[in-house]
């Protein structure tokens, strides 16, 4: 029924919108004359995956150190765990707007988007408290809630910016401390986010109207062939983002 | 009803030959593991966690392993972190054993294996964290306890350091440790010796040095490189005192001022003449100051070496000072003082001269003095010519010229004492030169970019040079070889920067550096075009990157290349961009 492909890629790039607000954050230890004595950035990644890819990640180091260790802290990964419709962003539906085409005789076209909440929990693993307690603090000051990113939504208009909020909606944390000795304890906190997107359907591409002519008649029995107005840009040929203007020609036939 | 008192089962015999038995088994069925203890560096006091750890022991002991099947656990699981490999194994090690090669060795808590430490088990090259130790387990055999059941888990790394000495024990944190890699700055092939700057210079014939001219021009210099010159060499055969002595012959010569006037003094010093000067000629020895060119006296020898002076004024030529003459072919002592308007003179200790000069004079003054050759010029209407020879120990001192002070005789009060070596100066000395040559310095300016030398600043021509020098010049910063395990620091203007080298390539100059830290506490970076100085190795970074080694799958780096094709981060990313 609908037919037409098209493929703007908007929960990929909120994917990596998400993503890369993250990914320059560090945790710092220190001894006890207060000298740092290791500075570690926090590796984040997408956390559904192939499991073999990342299998085959983790011998990329060799046979030797494939069993070395259980895993490497910290870390961090986020995932998608919803979508849902936001009606009350939803703009009319008939409304559109146009974007500039390369070739100066058409324009594109897109109809009104449709806006979806997509949740995202980001989660924050750590051997030890106060080294997710730093990564979580330099996330939470951003967002109050909400923390508001300049996104291109579609790679191919590059023009086309939106303002999309990152909504910070809480924070819970797991800590097994409690149990039997041989028990691992694992320190994860979770942050779940609310990032307020738009849908796009498929661009239109549609000509630019560049000549308009008016023919004018003596309004009677007759309908005599009075005069024809024809309005064109100038100059010729202009492209639709550049300055022009119009040129207004009154001609005396109908068909010029 | 207490227990038989006939029967025992604390038998020190059996129970010995039992831990013997148990520990012969183990030695038989174990393995060979290595006990690594945790150093807590830093203990949080409020969590109670032990946030950085070292590992720099490693106790080699056997151990066996309870797991038959396989490692228990819940095995490889896939997480929403990756891959994580929870194996857990039980060893069981010997308590009289762990005790010897083990806990003698600890300071603290050393009776038992400590829940936090390690054991690294060479067969599947895994470390595992000692979590639980069941000290009673087997349980009073014989009313002793043999053994430690250690229950272990696999290791989470967390950025530890490992030290311990053992290369596949500390490949851990090469391979997992976040890491800097530094690209270096190019040499230029600054690693053979001849590649160091080089220059020559010119001196002229007092020997200063004139002008230094670069030969090559090296490379590698964060800041401008040190130079140093040589003393000019000792010519001690043609010196009376020391190491060297002025050419009167190649118009060496002293100039300046003394350091105060006075106008009463003595000036004496040693010449050793090659030849006289031609006849109706008079060759200058040296030129006393006075408060103007006036009063100024001009001291030489005339055709017969006959000693001779002449004031700047009032006298139409050199008048002779008695019969003795200056010998040629050694050193002479030649003493003149003056007291207002009285001159002595004394030749090799003989005062020859006491007169009075007629008018108010000076030996010293706001005119400057010259010694040797430099003193030759056109005065009092005489064209005084260069004498030849040398002359040394320069002195001028103030006060009474016929006291004991100054002369040092006290016998006959007209004699001069003549010096038998080098002279020391005193409160009364104003002038003292032993003319042992100068040592020349200089300054040189860099490129920043290159680091090559760009130019010269003589500072001190330095004086007596026979031959020009060459200079020679501290080492370029750029050079040598870091070693794996040495801490490299680079400092900057308000803090300075360490790190453990993990990795260094001389062939394309990158090194890799775990556990970086600043010491004012704050995160930093390392910086471009400053210094990282190792023990033996100095470089300068031209790249620094970031080695996520924690995790093989982290997309931090695919998110932020992406970032620019998506976000608009106009007022730039308020969480920062990437190295």
């Amino acid at each position: 029924m609908f037919g037409t492909h098209f493929y703007h890629k908007r929960v990929r790039t909120a994917v990596s919108v998400f993503g890369s607000l993250f990914n320059n954050l560090h945790v710092l230890r220190t001894n006890s004359a207060g000298e740092v004595i290791s500075q570690v950035k926090v590796p984040l990644s997408y956390a559904p995956k192939r499991n073999f890819i990342e299998r085959i990640n983790a011998m990329s180091r060799g046979e030797d150190a494939e069993r070395r260790v259980a895993i490497k802290l910290p870390r961090m990964s986020f995932e998608i765990t919803n979508m849902s419709y936001d009606p009350a962003r939803q703009l009319p539906k008939i409304n559109r707007f146009g974007l500039v085409n390369d070739d100066e005789t058409k324009k594109n076209k897109f109809y009104t988007s449709v806006p979806y909440d997509v949740n995202f929990q980001l989660s924050v693993y750590a051997k030890s408290q106060d080294d997710a307690l730093q990564v979580v603090e330099q996330i939470l000051p951003y967002f109050a809630p909400q923390y508001t990113v300049s996104v291109k939504p579609f790679s191919d208009f590059q023009e086309v910016k939106e303002d999309v909020p990152i909504v910070l909606d809480g924070i819970n944390f797991e800590d097994t401390y409690e149990g039997a000795l041989e028990q691992r304890r694992t320190i994860i906190y979770n942050l779940d986010f609310t990032m307020k997107i738009a849908f796009y359907g498929p661009d239109v591409e549609q000509g630019i109207i560049r000549e308009v002519n008016n023919n004018l008649y003596i309004m009677g029995d007759s309908d005599e062939f009075y005069q024809r107005i024809q309005v064109t840009p100038t100059p010729v040929g202009v492209s639709p983002d550049s300055d022009y203007g119009f040129q207004t020609v009154y001609l005396d036939s109908a068909y010029d | 009803m207490a227990t038989s008192p006939y029967i025992s089962q604390k038998v020190r015999s059996e129970q010995n030959l039992y831990e013997d038995i148990v520990i012969e088994s183990l030695k038989f069925y174990g393995q060979d593991v290595y006990y690594i203890p945790r150093e807590i560096v830093n203990k949080d006091k409020i969590f109670l966690d032990d946030v950085p750890s070292r590992f720099t022991d490693a106790y080699k002991i056997e151990m066996y392993i309870e797991n038959t099947e396989g490692f228990e656990g819940e095995g490889d699981l896939f997480t929403k972190f990756g891959i994580e490999l929870r194996d857990q194994a039980t060893f069981v090690v010997a308590r009289r054993r762990w005790k010897s090669l083990v806990g003698n060795f600890l300071d603290t808590n050393n009776f038992r294996p400590r829940e936090g430490d390690v054991i690294y088990l060479p067969l599947s090259e895994s470390i595992f964290q000692v979590l639980k130790v069941e000290t009673e387990t087997p349980f009073y055999q014989l009313s002793q306890l043999p053994t430690f059941r250690l229950q272990c888990e696999l290791f989470e790394y967390s950025d530890e350091d490992f030290d311990t000495g053992i290369d596949t024990i500390d490949g851990v944190e090469y391979e997992g440790a976040f890491q800097y890699k530094l690209t270096m700055r190019d040499r230029l092939g600054l690693g053979s010796t001849s590649s160091l700057p080089a220059a020559t210079t010119t001196i002229n014939l007092t020997g200063e040095v004139q002008s230094i001219t670069s030969t090559i021009a090296g490379r590698g210099y964060t800041t401008a490189p040190t130079l140093t010159f040589d003393l000019p060499a000792a010519d001690s055969d043609n010196a009376k005192f020391g190491r060297n002595s002025l050419n009167l012959t190649r118009v060496q010569g002293v100039e300046g001022k003394y350091l105060f006037p006075a106008d009463r003094g003595v000036v004496d010093l040693f010449v050793n003449l090659t030849d006289y000067p031609a006849a109706g000629e008079f060759a200058s020895l040296f030129l006393t100051g006075g408060d103007s060119s006036g009063d100024q006296y001009m001291w030489g020898v005339n055709e017969n070496g006959g000693l001779v002076y002449q004031r700047g004024s009032g006298m139409a030529s050199p008048v002779g000072v008695g019969s003795q003459v200056i010998s040629r072919g050694a050193y002479q002592h030649i003493a003149v003082g003056v007291d207002s308007s009285e001159l002595y003179v004394w030749i090799n200790g003989t005062r020859v001269l006491d007169s009075d000069a007629g008018v108010a004079t000076k030996l010293a003054g706001t005119n400057e003095f010259s010694f040797g050759g430099t003193s030759t010029r056109a005065f009092g209407g005489t064209d005084w010519i260069t004498a030849r020879g040398r002359m040394d120990e320069i002195r001028v001192r103030s006060g009474d010229p016929d006291s004991t002070t100054l002369t040092g005789d006290s016998a006959s009060g007209t004699g001069f004492i003549v010096p038998t070596s080098a002279s020391d100066s005193d409160s009364i000395t104003t002038f003292l030169d032993h003319v042992d040559g100068k040592r020349a310095t200089a300054t040189a300016t860099i490129d920043s970019t290159t680091g090559s030398i760009t130019g010269y600043t003589i500072t001190d021509a330095g004086f007596q040079y026979a031959t020009a020098p060459s200079p020679t010049f501290s080492a370029p910063d750029s050079g040598g070889d870091f070693v794996i395990g040495e801490i490299v620091s680079q400092v900057n203007t308000n803090y300075t920067i360490k790190g453990e080298v993990t990795d260094w390539s001389d062939s394309d100059r990158v090194l890799q550096i775990a556990h970086a830290g600043s010491t004012d506490g704050q995160y930093r970076e390392f910086s471009l075009n400053r210094k990282v100085q190792g023990a033996n190795a100095s470089w300068v970074p031209s790249l620094v990157e970031e080695l996520q080694n924690i995790q093989e799958t982290a997309q931090n780096k695919i998110f932020d290349d992406f970032e620019g094709d998506f976000l608009d981060f106009s007022e730039g990313n308020p969480f920062g961009d990437m190295v």
